[in-house]
């Protein structure tokens, strides 16, 4: 088939670029898109063409040249997107907040970043060749051939924390030095090396660790100051020796109890179903005890840390009595302990076999109260507990009534009082 | 005498209160520091007995607060035996300074020393 062959083709702009006529036609000018629309045009052209016609070959050295330069632009172009990642790549490395270093054997600098410069005081290129040991102090000249030594010899990151002189003033920091073994493509091994200034870091958590002790020591010298208080108060009410190691045994359990379940949460709260299983299990093993807490584990309420121990302590007493008072011939009669909740208002009810109430008890004002009533009463906190004593039937019930604000209704994370 | 026991432990309040009225002095608690200026203002003791650190308005600041509206004597009931501490206590004007863990013994020997103590600075031969 006889081709009419195109002496021009357009550009986007419309200007006319020549194709037979003028050979050495820079086609370095035009733009990808367009020596691509040349080729396309000119590929339909050719493929329809008689393989004799003159014109043909000198129409496709053209061409030839077209593709030429699209390969020329296209090497260009990723010429220029190599330099700009390598430039993007070594401000990265340079600016990093990290130092780095690469590293010999013998710990000798062999590259390094502006930060490291910065961290050891001097021009990069002056610390090009020099051993990273002589920026330590002396105490850790061991340590870092040690580190050397363990990176050079596997393959995963090793990690170690050294003195270094830092600064033109030769300032003593604490370094993280994060290293591993990089391999070249002649073989040889070099040790890439992140310095990380872990001085500050390293300052605050000694602080939170002395802020940490300190308030460790207060607790439990607080403790033992509360634990002193109960065992003065035994003394006053003439029990058997027996019968007050065994209260305080109950009653150091039971702080400890608290304690053992705020360390399952980090704010410390305490689910009130819990807490009172937890208390009453430490009679589970002496008395029968018929307890419907058991089915309590929907509970909302919560008790706060400074509520948790004197309300732990207030069950404990009201187990302790309802034991206590429980007449001889009704040994195998349970204690009832029950839990149920109105809403905001929980409530502990307690009851036992017994003989009665003395004639003068009256619990409000005080009157006829033993060692342990007076310290339920000095327990409670003044506003949303309360406590109050019945009998009825052959039974003396304690009911123990909580309410925020001593209770939390809801985790404290998300809690509605 | 009326005393005036102030922490925010209430163990602690309760266990040590009783020691106290054992040996006929009047209690009155109190477990955080606005509680017991409240109570300064309202019944003013003849003593403070206050733990140092409490949750807002703490130890100190109720110090401060008793050096500067009242005669009411005070002293520290402290789980701190740094040196820091108790210079500050000193400083602030405080009668006593006494480590947790206390005896209650200690302590009512103590308080019975401070009021004593103040009463013969107070007195018009002190």
């Amino acid at each position: 088939m006889n081709v009419t062959w195109p002496s021009y083709c357009f550009n986007k702009a419309g200007d006319a670029i020549a194709l037979k006529e003028d050979p050495v036609y820079r086609y370095d000018k035009l733009s990808r898109a367009e020596l691509t629309r040349i080729l396309v045009e000119a590929h339909n052209l050719l493929q329809v063409a008689e393989e004799d016609d003159p014109q043909r070959m000198l129409y496709d050295l053209h061409l030839h040249k077209v593709e030429l330069e699209i390969q020329n632009q296209d090497l260009r172009d990723s010429r220029l997107a190599l330099e700009e990642a390598r430039d993007r790549y070594a401000d990265l490395y340079d600016f990093s907040p990290a130092g780095y270093l690469t590293l010999d054997k013998k710990g000798i600098i062999q590259n390094l970043n502006l930060t490291a410069a910065t961290m050891l005081g001097r021009e990069r290129s002056r610390l090009l060749g020099k051993p990273l040991v002589s920026f330590l102090t002396p105490a850790c000249h061991g340590a870092l051939y040690e580190h050397l030594r363990r990176a050079f010899s596997n393959d995963d990151q090793t990690t170690g924390i050294l003195e270094l002189r830092c600064g033109r003033e030769g300032t003593v920091r604490e370094i993280r030095l994060d290293s591993r073994v990089q391999i070249d493509s002649q073989g040889g091994k070099s040790c890439l090396t992140i310095l990380v200034d872990v001085s500050e870091q390293r300052r605050k958590e000694q602080a939170l660790r002395e802020t940490l002790i300190r308030e460790v020591h207060h607790r439990i010298k607080n403790h033992l100051q509360g634990v002193m208080g109960l065992l003065n108060m035994c003394r006053r009410d003439d029990m058997e020796p027996d019968a007050i190691v065994d209260k305080t045994i109950r009653q150091v359990s039971t702080i400890a109890t608290v304690y053992g379940l705020q360390s399952h949460t980090n704010e410390n709260p305490v689910r009130l179903s819990d807490l009172l299983r937890a208390c009453v299990d430490l009679y589970g093993y002496t008395s029968p005890i018929d307890a419907n807490y058991l089915q309590m584990d929907d509970c909302r309420g919560y008790l706060a840390q400074e509520n948790s121990v004197p309300i732990a302590l207030v069950i404990n007493e009201l187990m302790s009595n309802a034991v206590k008072h429980r007449p001889e011939t009704a040994a195998d009669q349970p204690i009832q302990v029950k839990l149920s909740s109105d809403g905001n208002r929980y409530r502990l009810r307690i009851g036992n076999p017994s003989v009665g109430l003395p004639p003068d008890f009256d619990f409000g004002s005080g009157a006829g109260l033993g060692m342990g009533l007076e310290l339920l009463r000095a327990l409670l906190p003044t506003q949303g507990a309360d406590l109050s004593l019945s009998q009825k039937d052959g039974m003396v019930y304690s009911e123990l009534v909580l309410e925020p604000p001593v209770l939390w209704i809801d985790h404290p994370q998300g809690r509605q009082c | 005498m009326k005393i005036l026991l102030v922490d925010d432990d209430r163990l602690i309040l309760a266990a040590m209160s009783p020691g106290l009225r054992a040996a006929n002095f009047e209690v009155t608690t109190a477990s955080g520091g606005d509680a017991a200026i409240e109570l300064c203002k309202q019944a003013p003791p003849d003593l403070a007995v206050l733990d140092m650190r409490m949750p807002g308005t703490d130890g100190m600041a109720v110090a401060c607060w008793l050096r500067e509206h009242s005669r009411i004597p005070f002293l520290f009931l402290s789980a701190s035996s740094e040196t820091e501490m108790m210079d500050r206590a000193a400083k602030a004007g405080a009668v006593g300074y006494l480590v947790k863990p206390v005896t209650p013994a200690q302590l009512l020997e103590t308080v019975r020393a401070a009021l004593k103590n103040v009463a013969e600075q107070r007195s018009p031969d002190g």
